[in-house]
């Protein structure tokens, strides 16, 4: 019986792409939004003491979304909105690369609360600074078994249209 | 997020419609040699076991390959591809 491209795959993956050297990829990926609020639900730790109960991700266009969030035991609503813009073009230097930086647009006496909110999350590799929060998505890569193919990206873009993400990637593995 | 990977392995990808995959891969004659000597010994070598597993089976793509054409120049094997999942 031959081995499978996935068996090939898995092995190259253990010797870290040595017979696989010179290798390049590109292409373009749709991510449901459905997929992304199951992931975003599955990251939030089982024993979290932290006021937010829920995010639901509403995606409007290439780079505009709003995040629903739900608090508990917290002095604001129950519920409210914030809308975001992101960069399409994630960072792909620094630790926790590739970076995903959003800014939000809440306004009035909730908008200086949103890092703090952010904060309570307790979310690995989320972090907020005045309008802007930065997503560590190689965290997120890591817990998905794809942390050994960040140091080959070349490109990575994230683009919206309603209800799914679109990434679009370049891929190379050096000749040495 | 498992059982949505998958129920959409099962319905063949349809939500991943308009997923466009494609490269060059030189293919090492250590390789080549590899998957021969396993082939004809009708066994494959157990993979080092590893905490990380990708999200989805890459053979799961399989059947939505367009293009594969090997093309050798100068004593090196290259494999082109080309794998898209349709929109219907």
């Amino acid at each position: 019986m031959s081995p499978s491209v996935s068996q090939i795959l898995a092995r190259e993956r253990s010797r870290g792409f040595a017979h696989l050297r010179g290798t390049k990829l590109a292409g373009r990926i749709p991510i449901p939004g459905e997929w992304i609020n199951q992931a975003v639900r599955d990251s939030k730790p089982e024993d979290s003491d932290s006021p937010v109960k829920g995010i639901a991700l509403a995606i409007q266009d290439a780079t505009r979304g709003t995040l629903l969030v739900s608090l508990d035991k917290w002095p604001l609503p129950k519920m409210f909105e914030v809308p975001f813009l992101w960069d399409p073009k994630l960072d792909l230097t620094g630790p926790g690369a590739p970076l995903l930086r959003l800014t939000h647009e809440v306004t009035g006496l909730l908008a200086p609360a949103i890092p703090i909110i952010v904060g309570s999350a307790k979310q690995e590799g989320i972090r907020a600074e005045g309008r802007h929060v930065t997503i560590a998505l190689g965290t997120l890569l890591q817990k998905h078994g794809l942390s050994d193919l960040i140091p080959l990206l070349t490109h990575l873009e994230l683009r919206g249209v309603p209800g799914k993400l679109w990434l679009t990637f370049e891929l190379s593995i050096p000749e040495k | 997020m498992k059982e949505l990977i998958e129920k959409a392995l099962a319905g063949g990808l349809k939500e991943l419609a308009g997923l466009e995959l494609s490269g060059t891969v030189p293919i090492r004659q250590e390789l080549i040699n590899e998957v021969i000597a396993e082939t004809l010994q009708s066994g494959v070598p157990e993979v080092k076991k590893s905490s990380e597993r990708p999200a989805i089976d890459v053979n799961a793509l399989i059947p939505h390959v367009k293009k594969a054409e090997v093309s050798a120049e100068g004593g090196k094997l290259t494999l082109h591809f080309q794998i898209k999942i349709d929109e219907n």
